[in-house]
């Protein structure tokens, strides 16, 4: 198995987004970082490359849900590793396409309206359906 | 005179569980309780139609893993003992409730095991497909297909090729099947995300499927609502869900399944009787199960239950068809003066509702069948034959969306089940590294390592065994099948990359997970 760093990002839902990271103990030596106390710092972009959010991690393997607004086209995450007190840029997130959730024409017509509030994500209370 | 079209799509569907080292293996049961209960009861009631002239038209997905079970000769031996065995139990239960209020459907049981039995030797020739050949080949229903094992697109789309592979793959085990490519294709989980529309037009996938939202979101607004399918910018139609249909059949709690003199799923003898009497018809270490006698009807909301009465609850499915005829009659005459063409309402349901969870189901659809044909006023019809009466359709780009829980994909990404992801990742990576590396030069032995791991990743990538997790059954199973799936990934990568062959261990995976005995591991390279 290839030891690579991982930066992952997947939509969940039109509020909330997945990701995923692994960075190797190589990688960190290469900045003269000790593995075991390592500082990660996470940016989360929109498509015009603005700065929505930023959290961090001491894991070299973890995971998070980043809660977000919809209003964006597209997201990605900057990685950077701390050192020395200086953000160290490590690599990228596939970008990924938010859900839009809204109706795309300003003019709806009857048959949209109803069939949002008729058919508005319907939910099996049954055994068996998803 | 006909006002509008009904499209029913039955989506037919459970993963690949096949376990030879095994006599009984409980998760096996899933298959044998879904041909005994719906796959068989439902293809009688076609025949049935169809031997009454009762035009029907039907849309079925035949899922690539239920294709490959229904056609293992392993696992068909086992549901010929699993029948066998019920018509012995059912025979024992006809002496057991001779002086009993029980004696009557203790006398239906046996006779619906026997018929079943008859139907399977004959009609089917010992294999469910012929059945679903049988009436495809007639035009009477449309097969469609699904993802190779049900992979939950979206989440997989990371690697691009591991959805790519879904599909081609898929198409494959149609054409297997079913000798000839399928036209559509139900979206495991009808999930869908932006730009999938280019894989399914490159496979030669011409219609799919939406939940509701997936179409009312999209770009532009589509006009006819869920009543019209539309055309995505690579050229595939997409149909939607109408979901006041699907809410009258699908739901426990509003719709027809509910009704209080339908088969109660949850009572059976399996539980009920005494361990002693009962002990060779259920898990052989002890664990009762479900063994599809079941004596009483829903009744009502208490633990309170009278006896099941057959007749009644069939007589009951004629008047919900009535209902659910009345009701879509209804709907179209709403909708009918809102669209520029006859209304079409498309309803999908899992096709394991009708006669596993819903028993009388069959019988239901059976008698909507009649009830349109009576009428003449709605036309049950396909996507192909709405597609040939309709070709040109609205362009749009559909919504990014799936038929789960709140229509995104938490039900396949939550704090249960988010540790697989990185895994099918990391295995669909070096799957499409593995294929650009030995896509000339594999070996025999090389080859068959390739192939079995793209068996192994395919069946890892399940969305089934996500859906499991996150629902909390048989959550231990689907934990331990992903990981299994995961370890056998790896020591096959590991023999390859370290050029060494366990003989033993790569047998037993290769019997166990014997799933596409045509598969090329190539599906996962670029150039493929």
């Amino acid at each position: 198995m290839n030891l690579r760093n991982k930066l992952v990002l997947m939509a969940v839902n039109p509020n909330s987004s997945f990701i995923y990271w692994e960075i190797t103990d190589k990688t960190v030596e290469e900045f003269g970082v000790d593995p075991k106390n390592i500082e990660l710092l996470f940016k989360l972009f929109d498509e015009k490359h603005h700065e929505i959010l930023e959290f961090d991690s001491n894991f070299a393997l973890g995971d998070y849900y980043i809660n977000h607004e919809n209003n964006h086209k597209a997201i990605y995450v900057k990685l950077f590793l701390k050192v020395g007190g200086r953000l160290q840029y490590i690599l990228s997130s596939n970008i990924i396409k938010t859900l839009d959730k809204t109706i795309k024409s300003s003019k709806h017509s009857n048959l949209i309206d109803d069939g949002i509030s008729e058919n508005l994500i319907y939910t099996s209370t049954l055994l068996g359906g998803r | 005179m006909i006002k509008g079209y009904w499209i029913p799509v039955l989506h037919s569907h459970l993963p690949f569980v096949k376990h030879p080292q095994h006599e009984n293996f409980l998760e096996e049961s899933w298959l044998f309780e879904a041909i005994t209960e719906c796959y068989i009861p439902l293809l009688r009631r076609l025949k049935r139609l169809e031997d009454e002239n009762v035009e029907f038209a039907l849309t079925i997905s035949v899922t690539p893993p239920l294709s490959e079970m229904l056609d293992d000769e392993h696992l068909m031996q086992k549901y010929e003992n699993y029948l066998k065995t019920l018509i012995e139990l059912g025979e024992k239960e006809l002496i057991r409730t001779k002086e009993s209020d029980y004696h009557n459907v203790a006398k239906f049981y046996l006779d619906f095991f026997t018929q079943t039995k008859e139907f399977f030797d004959g009609f089917l020739n010992k294999n469910i497909l012929n059945g679903y050949r049988y009436f495809y080949d007639k035009n009477s229903i449309e097969i469609i297909t699904c993802g190779a094992t049900h992979g939950f697109l979206p989440l997989l789309s990371v690697n691009e090729q591991a959805v790519r592979a879904q599909i081609k793959v898929a198409v494959e085990s149609h054409k297997k099947h079913f000798n000839k490519a399928p036209k559509g294709i139900w979206l495991p989980e009808c999930a869908y995300y932006d730009s999938l529309d280019a894989i399914l037009k490159e496979c030669g996938i011409e219609f799919f499927i939406l939940d509701a939202h997936g179409l009312l979101y999209a770009t532009p607004s589509p006009k006819n609502g869920v009543y019209a399918p539309i055309v995505t910018p690579n050229n595939v139609t997409a149909f939607a869900r109408d979901n006041e249909s699907s809410k009258q059949v699908w739901s426990s709690k509003d719709g027809y399944p509910g009704d209080f003199c339908y088969r109660d799923f949850y009572r059976d003898i399996g539980y009920d009787l005494d361990f002693e009497y009962i002990k060779e018809y259920i898990n052989p270490d002890g664990v009762r199960v479900f063994t599809g006698f079941k004596y009483y009807k829903i009744t009502g909301n208490s633990d309170y239950k009278e006896i099941y009465d057959p007749s009644a609850a069939s007589q009951k499915t004629v008047e919900h068809a009535q209902n659910f005829h009345f009701n879509r009659e209804k709907q179209i005459g709403h909708i009918a003066h809102m669209t520029d063409r006859l209304p079409a309402i498309l309803s999908p349901y899992d096709a394991e509702l009708f006669g596993h969870w819903w028993f009388e189901g069959p019988d239901f659809l059976y008698n909507v069948f009649k009830e349109m044909a009576k009428n003449k006023v709605i036309k049950a019809i396909t996507p192909v034959q709405y597609l040939s009466m309709y070709p040109q359709n609205q362009e749009a780009t559909p919504h990014s969306s799936s038929w789960g829980d709140k229509g995104y994909f938490d039900v396949w990404l939550n704090h249960s089940n988010d540790w697989i992801y990185r895994h099918l990742h990391e295995m669909a990576d070096t799957m499409s590294e593995c294929a650009e590396r030995y896509f000339h030069n594999a070996n025999e032995q090389q080859n068959r390592v390739l192939n079995q791991m793209a068996r192994e990743l395919l069946l890892a990538q399940s969305s089934d065994w996500a859906f499991l997790m996150s629902t909390q059954t048989a959550a231990e199973y689907s934990t331990a099948r992903t990981n299994e799936h995961i370890h056998n990934f790896f020591k096959l990568a590991d023999m390859l990359e370290n050029n060494y062959f366990y003989e033993e261990f790569f047998s037993l995976v290769s019997e166990k997970n014997s799933i596409f005995d045509f598969l090329d591991f190539r599906v996962y390279s670029a150039n493929f």
